[in-house]
């Protein structure tokens, strides 16, 4: 089994490509649970949704959120009643929502309520939340806090900020789950995903560092010069005082990372780092990356 | 002005012929909220939102609840990935619920968050909540507790109605006495006396301001045959068969002028012979008509 620490985007391209390679069943993957936040009275939790969705088949992969070919009848009907829900939830979406906020209301832990979804969706990959607790992302701006996917998706990351925080009323733990899918694998993958709003929150757990430093992991870096592959990567590494690079990436994961792997294309030059084709525009180059990532874990 | 006290299928069905007649600015709605709950993160007010959706243009005449040409995208999926809703809520009516939950999440009284909708939809009418106090309904079948609407909604037809558990009787609001205060008369429509009627007349303070105004009551029942199994049952649960003369009984000294069906072989001394049936929207303007009629000659 491999183990794979995954956010919204750059990690799922990634897993795209595994599922070519790898049974559904011999995956597990950690997700960032940092940006879950309550929306119309239900439960949006993004980064576990795309990452369902994806093994479910059901993944929009143009934008790679969402469920494809939903509607939006509800938010839409939303929006001319006065309420603007800064993401667009479609109606089948929406179910999802629904479903797992009536479970988490029950008392049902974020880890069960995601494994009855992952059941009846029939996902056979392992899709884990990093922590059962309450912990979210905010990035500070000189107007306040701000709700990471505020940030991101109501204002399109056209805010300055100067910090990112996470706030939590107690310090979040790994799960067990979480623990003993890191302590089961042949090895941990960090997908090209945001270091500061997606990888981050997961190393934080209280468990995670530990159990990766005995682990074999691979990380791949999400930057090509001090510019990102996608998303608001760069003003948010410089907010949490990390170089917007790869650099700054490896300065993260240093402590626990047994290979690093760059794309061939980065000017930043890092001792040991393995240069790879990491810009996952299309199907085969995920295949290709997924191969050489496996070769490195299981030899050829 | 005229008040109309409502609740079921009956009275919107009377209000849709009396708006032949009368301005929508001179029609208030004093609505039922004994069946209100909370479904899926929404709040649902079926007596409320029929009576907007009425004003709105958009109720489905067929069903006399929801919104005509709704979808059920977040419905029908849910029970694919959990356990599903206990009756069907369409994706616009959806946003109603959700939009409504937002606005009490910012405080105002379901009474201030109806005249937002109202507003946002463009209604003429006032549409007023009979308490914005606790007035939930649940019935007692025996062997579980359901609300009112679940249990009108989803139980199977030969379920038992033990007891109608009411909470202690909240008062009615500022705005629904000044709206009868300032209204020629009040018409309590043919809407079943235990689920939809009795929770208004039982709001503190409701019957001795009827007292003081000219009161037309409909009644929904001809002949002890209830339009449903369910409808008689609820009857009973309050002591009373299904017949215009319990009706009355029930309604009790508040009442002017008492409705019942030409056809009716239960005769109640003293009331008006109409025809009562509301088959199709003429049935409806003509039974407007007579009624306003009375009202003409008894307050003029």
């Amino acid at each position: 089994m491999i183990t794979f620490l995954s956010g919204g985007t750059g990690t799922p391209k990634l897993l795209r490509g595994m599922r070519e390679l790898l049974d559904d069943r011999d995956v597990a993957v950690i997700v960032n649970t940092a940006e879950d936040t309550w929306l119309s009275g239900n439960h949006l939790s993004p980064d576990i949704d795309t990452v369902m969705y994806l093994f479910a088949g059901i993944l929009d992969t143009n934008r790679w959120w969402g469920i494809k070919s939903d509607s939006y009848i509800t938010h839409d009907l939303l929006a001319r009643l006065g309420i603007d829900e800064y993401i667009a939830v479609g109606d089948q979406d929406r179910a999802i929502h629904v479903a797992r906020g009536e479970m988490l209301r029950d008392g049902i832990r974020l880890t069960e309520a995601t494994a009855a979804l992952c059941r009846t969706l029939g996902v056979r990959a392992t899709v884990l939340p990093m922590t059962d607790s309450v912990v979210t992302t905010y990035v500070r701006t000189p107007r306040g806090e701000l709700h990471f996917q505020e940030y991101w998706v109501k204002h399109r990351g056209d805010v300055a900020i100067d910090g990112v925080v996470r706030r939590f009323r107690q310090p979040p733990a790994a799960t067990e789950e979480v623990v003993r899918a890191i302590e089961a694998s042949d090895a941990v993958v960090i997908g090209p995903s945001n270091p500061v709003t997606s990888i981050s929150p997961i190393l934080e757990c209280a468990g995670v560092r530990e159990a990766l430093r005995r682990q074999r992991v691979i990380a791949v870096s999400p930057f090509i010069g001090d510019t990102p592959v996608s998303g608001p990567a760069a003003a948010l590494m410089q907010a949490f005082g990390k170089e917007a690079s790869s650099a700054g990436t490896y300065a993260l994961y240093k402590d626990f990372m047994d290979v690093f792997i760059q794309d061939t294309r980065d000017p930043v030059e890092l001792d040991g780092a393995l240069r790879l084709d990491t810009l996952m525009v299309n199907r085969g180059k995920s295949l290709d990356l997924a191969k050489n990532i496996l070769t490195l874990i299981y030899g050829c | 002005m005229i008040t109309f006290l409502s609740g079921g299928t009956g009275t919107p069905a009377l209000i849709r012929g009396v708006r032949q007649i009368l301005y929508d600015s001179e029609i208030a709605v004093v609505a039922n909220t004994a069946e209100d709950l909370w479904i899926s993160g929404g709040h649902c007010a079926p007596d409320i939102d029929t009576a907007v959706f009425l004003f709105a243009g958009i109720l489905d005449t067929n069903r006399w609840w929801g919104i005509k040409g709704d979808t059920y995208a977040t419905h029908n999926y849910l029970p694919k990935v959990a356990g599903g809703e206990p009756f069907p809520v369409g994706d616009r009516a959806r946003a109603v619920q959700i939009a409504r939950a937002g606005l009490f999440q910012k405080g105002l009284t379901l009474t201030e968050a109806v005249e937002r909708q109202c507003r946002s939809l463009r209604i003429g009418a006032t549409v007023l909540p009979m308490t914005d106090g606790d007035a939930a309904l649940f019935v007692d079948t025996g062997t579980e507790r359901v609300a009112l609407l679940e249990y009108r909604m989803a139980a199977g037809m030969g379920a038992e109605v033990r007891e109608l558990v009411r909470p202690e009787p909240p008062a009615v609001t500022g705005e629904v006495r000044a709206a009868i205060e300032e209204s020629d008369a009040v018409v309590i429509g043919p809407a079943n006396p235990a689920a939809s009627i009795l929770p208004i007349l039982d709001c503190a303070g409701m019957r001795d301001l009827l007292r003081d105004t000219f009161v037309v009551a409909v009644s929904p029942f001809s002949g002890g045959i209830a339009p449903d199994q369910k409808d008689a049952a609820l009857m009973y649960a309050v002591g009373e068969p299904p017949t215009a003369p319990a009706v009355a009984r029930l309604y009790g000294d508040i009442v002017d002028v008492f409705v019942q069906d030409i056809h009716d072989p239960d005769d109640v001394p003293g009331s008006l012979r109409l025809e009562t049936r509301l088959m199709h929207e003429r049935q409806a303007e003509s039974l407007a008509w007579d009624v306003m009629a009375v009202i003409r000659h008894a307050v003029s």
